[in-house]
This record gives structure tokens, C-alpha cells and sequence, in this order.
């Protein structure tokens, strides 16, 4: 009866819309691909695919991690950097102090947990997200002074660590996990009730506490995720250069929102998947390598991520507007 | 009434399609000066696409529009304002961190010069007296004002703009029934005036109370313009739905199973007097109020939102005082407030995903969702609640105001629930979704489910309830069975004395959810 308007094509219409996302991601990294390729041929060669997929792996990491963050509605994490920095620091002192291996990777880890955790809890009492992690980066970045007293922390492992330099099947050990975790946290979004709370709340937090979802469990550990996967970044870090500094992941924040971003999240929560994310990392990951490449002076390789990032920002904006008119 | 006569806007032969979806054919829409146009039709039947066309946020296929005469088009919202035509929004367009004055004034261009406090409220003065609004102070902040008081103030705001024909796109949903008078008047001071009115409802009382004339819209299609006092109630339902509605109301309860929720004392922010009230198996009983009567405060302290300062809920007999939502709901009580974009639905999400909402831990094994049994559990949702089932896979937000309303109702269905509490159970929902909420809620209290529900609309109250509760200014006023309360009985008790007389300031401010 009085239905005509909103029946049919609405349903199909955005059921297609997450998948063209995909697409329209996987044509840009083609189109990189290719591009790049002919103009700067030195980008195919294999050394310099595989430093391109490992910094790829390490944006990822980070922004699938921050992604769970974004869907919640909480839109970013400042303090990514600053925390896959401490743990970078930690788990070289722990080497360097001659921690096992596994002590000095899960101990920092622990840390990361720990600082994640807190701010989780402050966002989950109400407080503005983007305030309460830029406050907790820079007190982390603090404390990372201090206890390094701003010098470069020498891991002294005598031999390279597998972590860092092993090739299984000739993909580095950083892309391995950086694939495991997309699948994981793929299949944690879409098939446990955490997941599922994880995007109802960033659709609508109301309507979540409305009907009884464990917003503050949910939120809580997103942050931690978020957390945990930065520090991960940084434990391969130390596991790849056998040191840490406190300037080791200069930059890193604005990677991993762009990543974020560029894969599609909806900024205002609710909507996205880690994959698009881990696709985003690849894009922001070859851009800025190929930049390098072309030698490109710093401040113009941000302008580009900046047009990049804002660029791709406005056309899912402008996608998502247009099927839900 | 005022002279109407001369023909001020003409749209003939209007379409607009969206995809392969036909939202407006063939339609024609004619409105004097000096007229209240009512503007009726079920949700989704065109009447919010004209109102985007003649605001110019979108154009048509074919068809013309003549404004005057002269023929127009209003490809932008801008030639819309500039041919004289306002929509008042259903969501307000006014800031709420200026003041009044500074929100009449905010991009006209009028203004030059510095905006110091005193000169604004000076010019923003005569235009809030138009309104009706000479109450008011122009420096108050928006945010502080009801949302009766918006709407006045946002028409002012038009008026400033010397718009011709003022558009109310269902300007009493969100209003209480003292408001709603004010908000009535000053409609009556506009045509007064020779301004024009096209007057978008679900309230058919109010059609015979304000409008002139009425056009109906029914599948994309236009009925031809009726003189009001050419229709009678039964008549306009019937040319609205194009069938006979049957009866709106239901049948009441045969017989009352066992007490089921018993509240005794209760004290609560928003009510000043404790309250007593038990309500049984099968039962469905009505809280009568304007808005910040009490009437919505017992359900939010039942369901744990706001605080129970003093007495006890029982639920068969557990004590549910002060539980906090978590433990209402796994204990089989649903609670759907009165603002269903809020906290009701996911808007961006499925209709599955929404109707499940409420109970992911009845088809998730430790933390694992299986979707066979998410299906079938929203599946029959929607079948109890007459939810048609190809829908499931639509994003809530695409849906029209009336299904919406049942998801957000029907989404408690899935916890398989003892008590539901309803705010304002079909606000904005047209009189044929309403029909069928009603049948809905009767055939589950039927089947035992105790249903609670606070509600402004009177005629709905009476109808839906077995038992009636009135409240006014946070005390309960009265408890009779539905069949035994009059319609002036509890107009009065829900109004008090300022039932005949023109409500004063003092009666519109008593809200206290602003």
C-alpha cells in the first residue's frame, strides 16, 4: 500500500556499495602499481617490493588495529605512534638486558595492553577520544624520553631475529602477521557478538545502550586492540634494526589514520572492515615508497598524502551520500 | 476564513522517479493565497518529495510549476527561498548556541553593521510578536527554549525572510497538545495575514481544526483538492487509504492474567508525588500526560535509566528496583522511548541486524554469532509483528516513518519479553501503520505480554488501553478502566484547568526534558 517508494533496488544498491568499495580500492593499487612501475622501473624490482609490502605491513597492522577504534564511533587514535614507540624502547631493553625472546616480546605487549586499556576506559566515561589519546601520546612520548634518556636503545642480539629478517615461502615474517590479523580480525567483526556490538555502537551509541549492548566492554577493548597492534608494530621494528629510539615511528599516526581513511571507514563510525583498511595501508604504503623513489622532498610527499587522504575521504563521503538520499 | 480564491502556486502533471522507483506521477497541486492546504497521505505515499521539490532540493522529470501565475522552476533551494517558499524542518535549522535574535537575523543580510545584544533583540522583537512569542526574550540561547518554542521561533525566522507560502511538514509530531494550540494559532495569524499554508500531518483532528482545503496523496498520486467541510472523519480515512481502515482500535483484553510488574511508591526525578501502579499479564495500560507529566518518568525508572530515589519495582514477584538496563532486559522488560532516530533504531544498519539487536546473546554461542539462527529469530520478529520479510536485508534508515516505528517496537519481540514499555508509541506514523501497531500490541498482550506505554495522543490512550492512568505535573491524576474514563475527563485531568482557556506561558513551560 504505501510502500512503492522504499521498496526494492535500495537493498541491492548497498549491498553492492561495500563491495565497489573493494573494487574501486584493489583498481588503486593496481593503478599505483603500474604507474609507478613505468615511470620509476626500480619500484618492481623485488628488493624494493618487499620493503614496500613490510612498511605496508606495519601501517596495516597499526590501522587494522585502530580500525575497530574508528567503527566504534571514537574516530581515531593519536597515541599509535607513541605507543608502538615505548614498546619498541621496552622490548629493546628487555633484549638488551638479556630477556628471552618471548619475555621481551609479551612483557612490552603488556604494556601496550595496559596503556590501551586506560584510555579505553577514559573514552568510555565520556571523554572526547581524540583528546584523551593525544594527551596519553604525548605523556607516553614523555615517559619514552625519560627512561631512554633520549638515546638509541641497542637490543644486542647477536645473531638477527627471525622476526625481523625471516622469509617463509619468501614473504617477510611482518606480512605474515599482517595477513593473519586481517583475517582474524575480519572474522571477529563479522562473526562474534563483539564485533557485531563493535559497529552498532559507532551506528548509533544510543540506540546500542538502548538496547542493552556492553558499550563500555566494547569500547574498552577496541582501544586495547588498537593498542596492542601499534605495540606489535613496534616489537617487529626492534626485531628488524636490533635497536629503538624515540624517533623511530615519526609520522606514524598520520599513516595510519590515512590508511584508515583511504580504506573507507566510515570517520563517523558504524561502517567498514579491516580488509579495506589493509588495502588503504598498501595504497599509503606504495605512494609514499614511490615518492621516495622519484625523490620527492618531504613536505611535497605530504601534500600528496594530505590530497590523497582528503581525496579519498570526499568520494566514500560523496558514495555514501548518494545511496542513502 | 479568509478570502481565498486567487490561485497563488499550480503544479500540474508533476513526476519524479528515483531509479526505477516512481515516487510522484502525474501529480497536480494547487493552493490559494491566503489558505491552510492540508497535505495527507500514508508514509511514503509523495508528500515529503513534493515538499523536497518545492523546496528545491530536487526537480522534477516533467510536470510545471507556476507560482503566480508565471511559470517557475525551483531547481535550487536558494530560487525556492527567493519565490517565497519556506519549509519549516522537522529538524530545527536553528543553532543552538545563539541567541534567538541572532538566529532570526543568522544570513539574511538584513543586518548590517555590528550585532550588539540590544539592537538585535529590537528588531528580533516585532517578529517574535507575529508568533505569538511576546513572552519571549530575544537573548535567550535557542538551546534553552521547548520544542514548541523553536517552531515559532523558526517560523519567525521565515517570516523574516518575507516568505510567501510557508510549508509545516508535520509541525505537532514532537509537540504536546498545549503547544500544539499555540502552534495552531499563530498558522491562523499567517493566513490572516495573506500568507499561504501547506500543512503536511498525520493528525487528522487537526486538519478539521485549522485547514481550508485538503489534497491527498495515495501511492505517488494525487486525489483531487476537497474543501475541509465537505469531509467528515470517515470520509477523509477512507479517501486516504483508499479502503475502509476497519476498526483503529482493537478489541480490549477478554480477561487479566496474574499481576505482573507492581511498583509501589515510587519516587523519581520528573515525578512529584510517589506513584503506585500494577499492571498484569495481558494488560495493557495507558499513561496519560503532556510532555513532563511523570508519564514517561515511571517507564525510564522501571527500565533503569533514571534513578528510583525511594519505593520498589517488582517483576513476578523479583525486585528489579534500580536494575540497571543489562539486567532489565535479560529479565524480559523492553523499553522503546518516544524518539525512535535517537535511541530506537540502527538507521545505517539492516532491518535483520536491528531487530536483533536486543538479543545477540540468543543467537551467538560463546561469543559467536551464527547467522541461520539470527535469521530465524528476526524472521519471526517480523512475522509476530506483521513485518513484511523481503524487507530484512533494507538499511532501517531507507524505511518510511511507520515501519521504522515497528522496528523499533518489534525489536523487543526478540528477548521474548514480560513487560514492554512504550513512549509515545506511534508518533509521526500514519494512520494506517498506526492501525496496525495498535492490532500488534493487542494480539501479543493477548498472548500475555504486559504492555505499558505513556502516551500525549488521548484518543490513543483510550483506545489502546484496558486500564487509563492520567498524569499531570509529575502527580498521577487518576487510574480508571479505559472503558469507564470520558474524553473530557482526562483532557482535564492531563490539562487541568487551562482546558477552555488559552494556555498560558506558564502551562507550555512546563516541560522539563528541554
Amino acid at each position: 500500500m504505501s510502500t512503492i517508494v522504499e521498496t526494492a533496488a535500495k537493498p541491492r544498491l548497498i549491498m553492492s556499495r561495500a563491495k565497489a568499495f573493494n573494487v574501486a580500492l584493489a583498481v588503486g593499487v593496481v593503478v599505483v602499481l603500474i604507474v609507478s612501475g613505468l615511470t620509476q622501473p626500480e619500484f618492481l624490482s623485488v628488493d624494493n617490493l618487499v620493503a614496500t609490502v613490510r612498511a605496508a605491513a606495519l601501517i596495516g597492522i597499526a590501522a587494522v588495529g585502530m580500525t575497530f577504534i574508528t567503527l566504534t564511533g571514537n574516530f581515531v587514535s593519536l597515541s599509535t605512534e607513541q605507543t608502538a614507540v615505548i614498546t619498541a624502547i621496552l622490548c629493546a631493553m628487555a633484549l638488551g638486558a638479556g630477556w628471552p625472546m618471548w619475555a621481551a616480546v609479551v612483557v612490552p605487549l603488556a604494556v601496550a595492553m595496559v596503556i590501551g586499556a586506560l584510555q579505553g576506559i577514559f573514552v568510555a566515561l565520556g571523554l572526547n577520544s581524540i583528546i584523551t589519546t593525544l594527551g596519553a601520546g604525548a605523556a607516553i612520548f614523555g615517559i619514552a624520553n625519560v627512561i631512554t634518556d633520549s638515546k638509541t636503545i641497542q637490543a644486542r642480539v647477536p645473531d638477527p631475529m627471525w622476526l625481523g629478517t625471516a622469509r617463509p615461502l619468501g614473504i617477510p615474517v611482518q606480512v605474515w602477521i599482517f595477513v593473519v590479523l586481517v583475517l582474524i580480525t575480519m572474522v571477529v567483526l563479522r562473526k562474534t557478538s563483539f564485533g557485531r556490538t563493535v559497529k552498532m555502537i559507532g551506528s548509533n551509541s544510543n540506540t546500542a545502550r538502548s538496547s542493552g549492548l556492553r558499550i563500555t566492554r566494547a569500547v574498552v577493548a577496541s582501544f586495547i586492540i588498537a593498542s596492542v597492534f601499534a605495540g606489535i608494530c613496534g616489537v617487529l621494528l626492534v626485531a628488524q634494526v636490533n635497536q629503538a629510539k624515540t624517533l623511530n615511528f615519526t609520522g606514524f599516526n598520520i599513516d595510519v589514520v590515512a590508511a584508515v581513511l583511504v580504506g573507507g571507514t566510515a570517520i563517523q563510525g558504524g561502517e567498514g572492515s579491516t580488509l579495506r583498511t589493509a588495502l588503504g595501508a598498501i595504497v599509503i604504503a606504495m605512494l609514499t615508497n614511490y615518492m621516495l623513489l622519484a625523490q620527492y622532498e618531504y613536505g611535497t610527499r605530504l601534500i600528496i598524502t594530505g590530497f590523497v587522504v582528503g581525496g579519498a575521504v570526499i568520494a566514500f563521503n560523496w558514495v555514501r551520500g548518494k545511496s542513502s538520499s | 476564513m479568509t478570502e481565498t480564491g486567487v490561485s497563488l502556486l499550480d503544479m500540474t502533471n508533476i513526476s519524479k522517479s528515483y531509479g526505477h522507483v516512481q515516487a510522484l506521477q502525474d501529480v497536480s497541486f494547487n493552493l490559494r493565497s491566503g489558505e491552510v492546504m492540508a497535505l495527507l497521505g500514508e508514509n511514503g505515499a509523495g508528500k515529503s518529495t513534493l515538499v523536497k521539490l518545492l523546496s528545491g532540493l530536487i526537480t522534477p522529470d516533467s510536470g510545471s510549476i507556476t507560482l503566480n501565475g508565471e511559470p517557475r522552476t525551483l531547481g535550487t533551494p536558494s530560487a525556492a527561498r527567493a519565490a517565497g517558499i519556506a519549509v519549516v524542518q522537522q529538524e530545527f535549522s536553528l543553532v543552538p548556541t545563539l541567541t534567538i535574535a541572532e538566529n532570526l537575523f543568522l544570513g539574511s543580510g538584513d543586518v548590517r553593521g555590528l550585532w550588539t545584544g540590544k539592537r538585535l533583540a529590537n528588531l528580533a522583537r516585532p517578529l517574535l510578536d507575529t508568533v505569538g512569542l511576546e513572552d519571549l526574550d530575544p537573548r535567550r540561547f535557542v538551546s534553552s527554549l521547548s520544542v514548541g518554542e523553536l517552531q515559532l521561533v523558526e517560523i519567525a525566522r521565515l517570516m523574516g525572510r518575507n516568505a510567501e507560502i510557508f510549508i509545516l511538514d508535520e509541525p505537532t509530531a514532537a509537540l504536546s497538545d498545549v503547544e500544539i494550540v499555540r502552534v495552531m494559532q499563530v498558522v491562523k495569524r499567517l493566513t490572516a495575514m495573506g500568507r499561504s499554508v501547506i500543512y503536511v500531518t498525520h493528525r487528522l483532528g487537526e486538519v478539521f481544526q485549522i485547514a481550508d482545503r485538503a489534497t491527498i496523496f495515495r501511492n505517488g498520486r494525487s486525489l483531487d483538492p476537497v474543501p475541509v467541510s465537505e469531509l467528515t472523519i470517515d470520509t477523509l480515512v477512507e479517501r486516504l487509504l483508499g479502503r475502509h481502515l476497519g476498526e483503529m482500535y482493537p478489541p480490549r483484553a477478554a480477561s487479566l492474567g496474574a499481576p505482573r510488574l507492581e511498583i509501589k511508591d515510587l519516587s523519581t526525578p520528573g515525578l512529584s508525588a510517589p506513584i503506585s501502579l500494577t499492571a498484569r499479564q495481558g494488560e495493557i495500560v495507558g499513561l496519560a500526560g503532556q510532555m513532563g507529566s511523570g508519564a514517561s518518568s515511571v517507564l525510564r525508572s522501571v527500565m533503569g535509566i533514571s534513578f528510583t530515589s525511594s519505593g520498589t519495582v517488582h517483576l513476578d514477584g523479583t525486585d528489579i528496583t534500580n536494575a540497571n538496563r543489562q539486567k532489565a532486559i535479560s529479565m524480559g522488560v523492553g523499553y522503546c522511548s518516544d524518539d525512535r532516530k535517537f535511541d530506537g533504531i540502527f538507521q545505517l544498519q539492516s532491518v535483520m541486524k536491528n531487530l536483533s539487536s536486543a538479543a545477540i546473546n540468543r543467537f551467538s554461542t560463546a561469543g559467536w554469532l551464527s547467522n541461520s539462527r539470527e535469521r530465524s529469530l528476526a524472521g519471526q520478529v517480523a512475522s509476530k509483528f506483521a513485518f513484511d520479510e523481503s524487507r530484512l536485508p533494507s538499511n532501517a534508515g531507507n524505511l518510511s516513518g511507520g515501519n521504522q516505528q515497528k522496528v523499533a517496537v518489534g525489536k523487543w519481540l526478540a528477548i521474548s519479553p514480560k513487560v514492554l514499555l512504550v513512549e509515545e508509541p506511534t508518533r509521526g506514523v500514519d494512520v494506517g501503520a498506526r492501525a496496525e501497531i495498535y492490532r500488534n500490541l493487542r494480539t501479543l498482550a493477548d498472548e500475555g505480554l504486559t504492555i505499558i506505554f505513556a502516551s500525549s495522543d488521548m484518543a490513543e490512550v483510550k483506545g489502546l488501553s484496558d486500564t487509563v492512568m492520567t498524569f499531570y505535573r509529575g502527580r498521577l491524576i487518576r487510574v480508571l478502566p479505559a472503558g469507564e474514563i470520558t474524553d473530557q475527563q482526562m483532557m482535564l485531568d492531563v490539562t487541568h484547568a487551562s482546558v477552555s482557556s488559552t494556555p498560558t506561558t506558564d502551562a507550555v513551560n512546563l516541560s522539563d526534558e528541554v
